[in-house]
């Protein structure tokens, strides 16, 4: 008998339609993990089970109650509890206390009124009693949950993550303030929070996003401890493949707003439909020229850029693991790695958008300034981010003459390149950037990074969004521009086969570190370094 | 034929006056375009430069004194920029609404200074115009008023030439619509937002300088000119330099029109001029030329 029955659940975003005739079980005292590329619907289902989203049709129904028919407050009360994605409350209320933030999730307004507190009426000093000692268990459980966890490695890639003198007891420093917590304590009271109220359904939302991989195995072990200690069942949206493997009963793939595949983590990791979604699928047609790809990486050829140790964070969140790697001029080197494994964080690291916080970055022989997207580009690095950054008011035009401001070449010249490469984009010269198509636009976006010679292009999914048939001429444009501006391209890419296909090198990243390098032949033949990058095991 | 005159030159002055709150509308526009920030001591900066200039005439001939104070005013732009707001914009998650209100500290700041150079007083200042009265196709304007139409139209003029046929124009065009991206394609930004700042501070002195005459010098000279100002930006469309420049001159001209209507006068034509940006908003949200967010891809 299934606990939570979600049916035939449908929602449209501004005509378009985000879930479609989406059904999924949670059985009872079963962990089921949600997974699917970016854009699959997955959090829009938990948030339709939380009550944020209104569907336009479907059904939800939990232990016998009509879940669509309550309040977000009131699925509260039947037993369901969630966490989110990004650590909202923390930047809220960052001087809460660690016992606070816990209660906060059994908090509830009616029982708690305004005069009878304010006159501390023994009513109210009750419920706050009663909330403190549930509160405690929780954070007694998290302390007992210690000695399972491996303990945290006094490692020099990990200052900010460790907090002082490694894990706090979290009942130890229940009066402090919660800023003082590491990142994955943090996600770890989030988890107690969601856990006070007795729940019987917990909707965890990437629960591991930007935890260091160890930290990541150590919430791996205590949700499996929760489900037992518990007995609480729980649907688990997570990119982290591996992990999601590891501790779900059940695992739902969706795809493009449908679920595509259910099953025991076992058979679903064997759906082919499964793999080609993570891989991408179909263009295994061409097969590659094996000669020159294996010769590739001669060793006397100077690297254009090198990356030396790079650690990059978002607040507290660690997104690159001391990355070092090297890319060779004359090359496409793709990166590819799951959703969250940090492939776009790399291009950003590299073009200076965001500011690593250790490690260098080598151009030429010569160290490139950290966080500086300006010098980045007088040195002859361009970078084209993912969703097409053009300037949508002005004109094709103008936008290509912003694409030669910096650079030493005449606007004649660099549209002359533009012109060989994209001669589509000749006819709409007049045109404002807003009004051309998306593959208009990506050309647009590649073209502005040429027209100055770059002697690094970092392109961040070219592919994403456009038709099928525009990706094909897309990549060929793509070799060209290699073959005949000799420059290194560094190519993000989620249809894996095809970046495989074209590229000289491929760099492998999993949650922010990477994990396998290799020219397409040596990774084509070597399936475990395929699985790994699936994380499937 | 009298009672044509009278309001012919009542429109007049109206012109005059609406062509400074459309310069001083211009640069809010511009500046907000640039960094998004609303500069809200842009008019104490500006009575700042006309009490420097006061200071020079002691020493100096009024036009050398004249140059000095607009080399001057885009100099302390640029360096208001580089010691303050530069560390206010370039934080990657600072709020513009703190930068904002900042500038209303300065605005409070500079006010200060101003009364402390020179005082409380009002004191007269030179006219380069004259203040006599000249025929126009046979309808009398006063010389000053026209000065001051014709000297901000060539101000906005230069400023528009650079702002659309310039490779500066273009590099501020790519800024305003966004400087991540900007960036990308190796747009220094910060020396633009410098820029930004001297070319908007110095129109601001060049408009005060035009009015001084009139309104002359003292600490709260151009109070009046912040709200009325404000409002053209607002009646013109936030983000629109055209529409700056026509909601300065239709602030101008209505607000001169009623002070001079027996039944409103002086002491009402506020009351006027609120009602007009009410109308305004409820016909257009976003004012005559605002543009609707969602364009904004």
């Amino acid at each position: 008998m299934s606990e939570l029955k979600v049916r035939s659940l449908s929602i449209d975003f501004g005509g378009v339609r985000a879930l479609n005739d989406v059904s999924l079980d949670v059985p009872k005292g079963a962990f089921v993990g949600l997974m699917g590329p970016n854009g699959a619907g997955k959090t829009t289902v938990i948030n339709c089970i939380s009550r944020i989203y209104k569907p336009v049709a479907g059904q939800i129904e939990f232990g016998g109650e009509n879940v669509l028919s309550l309040s977000s407050d009131q699925v509260k009360q039947i037993g369901i509890s969630r966490t989110f994605q990004d650590l909202n409350f923390y930047n809220l209320m960052p001087s809460m206390s660690v016992l606070d933030y816990v209660m906060l999730g059994q908090f509830d307004p009616k029982k708690n009124r305004f005069l009878p507190n304010g006159l501390q009426l023994r009513s109210a000093k009750n419920y706050e009693r009663d909330l403190k000692r549930n509160a405690r268990k929780i954070l007694d459980f998290f302390r007992q949950a210690r000695e399972f966890l491996e303990p945290p490695q006094a490692e020099r890639n990990y200052p900010i993550l460790m907090g002082r003198g490694g894990a706090p007891d979290l009942l130890d420093v229940e009066r402090s303030p919660i800023q003082i917590l590491s990142f994955a304590w943090r996600r770890r009271l989030d988890l107690a929070r969601a856990l006070i109220s007795n729940p019987k359904l917990l909707l965890l939302d990437e629960p591991a996003q930007g935890l260091p991989p160890f930290e990541i195995d150590n919430l791996g072990k205590i949700l499996k401890l929760i489900q037992k200690e518990f007995g609480v069942s729980a649907l688990i949206v997570e990119h982290n493949v591996d992990t999601l493997m590891k501790i779900s009963d059940h695992i739902v793939v969706m795809s493009s707003g449908e679920v595509i595949a259910k099953g025991l983590p076992d058979e679903v990791s064997k759906n082919q439909q499964v793999v080609d979604i993570y891989l991408g699928s179909g263009s295994t047609s061409k097969p590659g020229n094996e000669s020159r790809k294996s010769n590739v990486r001669s060793r006397d050829v100077q690297p254009v850029l090198e990356l030396k140790n790079i650690d990059m964070f978002y607040g507290s969140a660690q997104a690159l693991f001391s990355v070092s790697l090297k890319i060779f001029p004359n090359e496409i080197s793709s990166v590819l790695g799951t959703n969250g494994s940090g492939k776009s964080s790399l291009l950003k690291a590299i073009s200076g958008l965001e500011k690593p916080a250790f490690g260098e970055i080598v151009l030429d022989g010569e160290p490139l300034p950290l966080g500086w997207p300006e010098a980045a580009v007088a040195r002859g690095l361009q970078y084209v981010p993912q969703g097409r950054m053009i300037f949508p008011e002005l004109t094709v035009l103008e936008n290509l003459r912003i694409g030669v401001l910096s650079t030493k070449v005449s606007l004649k010249e660099g549209l002359e390149k533009v012109f060989h490469y994209f001669p589509t984009l000749k006819t709409h010269l007049k045109s404002q950037a807003a009004s051309l198509s998306g593959g208009l636009q990506q050309m647009l976006a590649i073209g502005q990074a040429i027209m100055g010679s770059p002697e690094v292009l970092l392109l961040d999914e070219p592919s994403l969004g456009l038709a099928p048939q525009l990706i094909e001429s897309l990549f060929e444009v793509i070799q060209n521009i290699k073959n005949d501006e000799k420059c290194a391209i560094v190519l993000v890419e989620q249809n894996a086969k095809k970046a495989i296909e074209m590229s000289d090198y491929i760099f492998i990243f999993n949650s922010g570190m990477l994990i396998a390098e290799g020219t397409g032949a040596q990774l084509r033949g070597d399936d475990e370094t395929l699985k790994k990058y699936l994380g499937f095991h | 034929m009298d009672t044509f005159n009278y309001y012919f030159a009542l429109v007049f002055d109206g012109v005059a006056y609406g062509c400074i709150y459309g310069l001083f509308a211009l640069t809010f526009v511009a500046l907000f375009r640039a960094n998004k920030i609303f500069n809200f001591a842009q008019t104490e900066v500006a009575t700042l430069g006309v009490v420097l200039m006061l200071l020079l005439l002691k020493h100096m001939s009024f036009w050398s004194a004249m140059i000095l104070t607009i080399l001057a005013s885009f100099a302390f732009g640029v360096l208001l920029h580089v010691t303050i707001m530069r560390f206010l914009t370039e934080r990657r998650r600072g709020s513009h609404l703190s930068e904002t209100i900042v500038t209303i500290g300065l605005f409070v700041i500079f006010n200060n200074i101003s009364s402390y150079l020179i005082g409380d007083e009002t004191q007269p200042f030179p006219s380069p115009f004259g203040s006599d009265v000249l025929s126009l196709f046979g309808v009398p304007v006063s010389k000053q008023s026209l000065g001051i139409i014709v000297a901000s139209l060539l101000m906005t003029g230069c400023i528009f030439l650079v702002f659309r046929f310039t490779k500066l124009g273009l590099k501020f065009e790519a800024i305003a619509e966004n400087a991540d991206a900007a960036r990308l394609r190796g747009i220094r930004v910060s020396n633009l937002l410098a820029v930004a700042w001297g070319i908007t501070i110095m129109a601001g002195v060049f408009a005060a300088l035009l009015i001084a005459p009139i309104q002359y010098v003292s600490p709260a000279m151009l109070i009046s000119f912040f709200s009325y100002s404000l409002i053209a930006v607002v009646i013109g469309g936030l983000e629109s330099p055209l529409g700056a420049i026509v909601g300065g001159i239709i602030v101008g001209v209505v607000d001169n029109l009623a002070a001079n209507v027996s039944f409103i006068g002086s002491e009402l034509r506020f009351l006027v001029i609120f009602a007009l940006l009410l109308l305004v908003l409820l016909v257009r949200p976003r004012g005559l030329w605002g543009r609707a967010e969602a364009r904004r891809v």
